[in-house]
This record gives C-alpha cells, structure tokens and sequence, in this order.
C-alpha cells in the first residue's frame, strides 16, 4: 500500500513539473480608441522571456467583421493597428491571446466612433 | 410468625406495581385535606413524601413542544386536562447570553445602533469624492487564475486625457524601448543590455481597456503602494515575469518585469504624472 501511495506521489509530481515549467505569470492589455476618423486597436501583452505570445484581434463594425490581424512575439508583443471608423457606427474589438499555447481571458472592448 | 408476616409484607410490596405519582400527591393531598395539624400522621407523611423523592421522574410519551405545535396546526383548542405538563426535574436548557449578566434587550440596542452606524457610514462613503472613483472606476474580478481588471459601469469622464504617469525610477541600464498611447494612459516597454524587459501601463479610461492577468502557479499577494492596496503577482523562480497592478483614484497602474518585489514597489511609488508624446515611436 505504501508503495502504491510514493508511486502515485511521484507520477503526481513528474505531471506536475512540466506546467509548472510552462505557466507563469502574464499580462495582457487591450484598448480601442478613435483619433480622428480611424479606431485604434492595441494589444499590449506582456509574459516571461522564453515565453511564446500568440495573439490576434478581431474589429467588428455594426457585428460585421471588417479587421483580422495577428501577431507572435516572444515575451512581450506590441499590437497597435488603425482601421478608418464611420462616425455613429459601433466597433467591438475582441482579442484572442494564447502564451505557450494556453489561452488568457481578456474581456473585448466596444465603443461607437464620435 | 411476625418474621414471616414481614417477609410476606415485603414480597408482596416488590411485586406491587409501584404508584404513580399523581397518586401519591393526591394521597398526600387528601391526607393534608382531612387532618387538622393536631391529627396529622407526620410519619405517615413522611413516607409517602419519601415515596415520592424515590418515584422516577416523568416519562411523557410525546414532547410538550411537540404537542403545543400539534394544536397549533390543527387549529384546536387543548384540554385542559390533558395539557402535558414539564416533569419536574427535567432542566431547561440555558441560553449563552442568559450566562451574561446583561439583559437581552442591551444586545437589541447594540444591533440597532449597528445597523444605523453600517448605513450611515456607506452613505457617508458614497458620497466621498476618493471611494466613489475606486468603486465606480474599475472593477476587479478573479476567474479561476486570471484576474480581469475592467469596466464598473459607471465610469467616470476624465478631466485630462493628454495627462499621463511614468516611472520616475527604474533599476539601472533600463532604456525605453517603445511606448503607445491608450485610451486615457499608456503602455511603455524598457528593455536593458541583456534582453529583460519592464513594461509600464496605466490607463484612466476603464471604458476602452481592459487588463487580464494570468497568474497560474504564481503567489497573488495583497500589498500596499504607498497606502494605496495592490496586488502582486510573485512568480518565485529567477528571471520570470512579476506583476504588480493598483488603481489609485480613476487610473489603474500595471508594471511588471523580472524584477523583485522591492524594485517593483520602488518603480510604483515613483510614478510621476507628465504628458507623453507618442509620435517619435509612430
């Protein structure tokens, strides 16, 4: 019985290392403002330096897709991207990020053009 | 033959079936009743008050709660004579508060005055200039291992939006690397000699961004900037990404690099507000 329990201790721990080895601790921060006549899309994320970003953000015009762009970087990854915004339409940004192929939550960001 | 007449007597009382109580007391009753004090068989009595003390107390064969209840849902009247009644040396069961010497209405006024002081004080809170921007800025939401820094709903309109913070210090060999402006703030990155990084984000305008952070297998510790509460993000191991994110009125302030926990409170209690230009980055 008790070497079931060291055995099971021990592949427990063995599964454990390698998502200890790839999560840390990241940030991300979206943003949508208008300047002018263009929306002003950035995606700020920021993670540990061996750490792989893949991002994408998505701009929706009236629920009608209108941008897709998509980036990598390595530890941090600057998005800032501008599409030419119609005054009184609604734009939703929504963002996608994964860092070492797991997924962070962060909220989209809706606002209608000046 | 008055020996075995006694022996007689005394088996014949041990198979008697004992009496009741209520026997006893009327027996004890009546012998009150028909004897003036002169008359009074004391010893008579005695032994009857003794049978009594020897009598096992009550059993009722349903609690008298219980029974009350019973009446209380039937809609009926109880019977008078068949009102159960407490056995005597049952012991009611003592309260806590009746072990204090003060009174049961002393600790109504306190849950009174309790009350009132809880309403009055969240009012008088509301109305404070400093709670309302920290409860109606941002709002602050903990999913599993992500913390979600985000809109309250009730955003409050920032008087200058040109203005922003910085860090007025950072550890040495730090250099600004790019900076692009936000809603209401902005997100810098420095970079050093050796490729490690601290990145600076602050923004004013809830409505138009938002913060996630992931902090899986990481330590979220509650700290202060200044006396301002903060969370901080502590990844142990050497040379991976802390965090350190607080809002101070309607601004909430994210820096994170592979630094320790000190540098990091270092760079949050040297912010300075200026006005950014972002064009020589564009």
């Amino acid at each position: 019985m008790k070497k079931i329990i060291a055995i099971s201790l021990v592949l427990i721990a063995m599964l454990a290392l390698p998502a200890m080895a790839l999560e840390t601790a990241e940030t991300a921060t979206g943003d949508l403002r208008f300047s002018g006549s263009s929306a002003i899309c950035g995606l700020y994320v920021t993670a540990s330096p061996d750490d792989e970003i893949v991002a994408s953000m998505i701009l929706m015009e009236n629920n009608r897709l209108v941008a897709r762009w998509n980036d990598t970087g390595t530890g941090t990854l600057r998005m800032n991207e501008s599409y030419p915004a119609t005054s009184g339409n609604r734009y939703t940004l929504i963002f996608d990020v994964e860092v070492d192929g797991v997924s962070l939550d962060l909220d989209s960001q809706m606002k209608t053009c000046p | 033959m008055n020996g075995e007449d006694s022996k007689d007597k005394k088996a014949l009382e041990e198979t008697m079936p004992l009496r009741s109580n209520l026997q006893l007391l009327q027996e004890i009753q009546q012998m009150l009743k028909d004897s003036s004090a002169e008359e009074l068989d004391v010893d008579a009595l005695e032994a009857l008050l003794a049978e009594l003390d020897e009598q096992a107390p009550v059993e009722l064969d349903h609690d008298p709660e219980d029974f009350w209840k019973e009446l209380m849902q039937k809609g009926e009247v109880p019977d008078e004579n068949n009102i159960p009644k407490r056995p005597a040396d049952e012991r009611r069961e003592v309260r806590w508060f009746e072990y204090i010497s003060f009174p049961r209405r002393f600790f109504k006024v306190a849950a009174c005055f309790l009350l009132v002081f809880s309403l009055c004080g969240s009012t008088v809170a509301m109305a404070h200039p400093e709670i309302v921007e920290a409860v109606v800025g941002w709002f602050r939401e903990i999913v599993g291992t992500t913390t979600k820094y985000g809109d309250s709903g009730q955003t409050v309109a920032t008087d200058h939006p040109a203005a922003t913070y910085r860090p007025g210090w950072l550890p040495d060999g730090y250099e600004e690397a790019s900076c692009h402006e936000l809603s209401s703030g902005v997100d810098i990155l420095y970079f050093n000699e050796e490729g490690l990084y601290i990145s600076f984000t602050c923004s004013s305008d809830p409505a138009s961004s938002a913060l996630s952070v992931n902090w899986e297998h990481c330590d979220l510790i509650s700290t202060k900037v200044g006396a301002t509460p903060a969370d901080l993000y502590m990844d142990r191991r050497e040379g991976e990404l802390n965090v350190l994110v607080w809002t101070k009125g309607n601004t909430l302030f994210c820096v994170g690099g592979m630094l320790t926990e000190e540098e990091l409170l270092r760079i949050a209690e040297n912010i300075v507000k200026v006005s950014v230009n972002t064009e020589k980055y564009e």
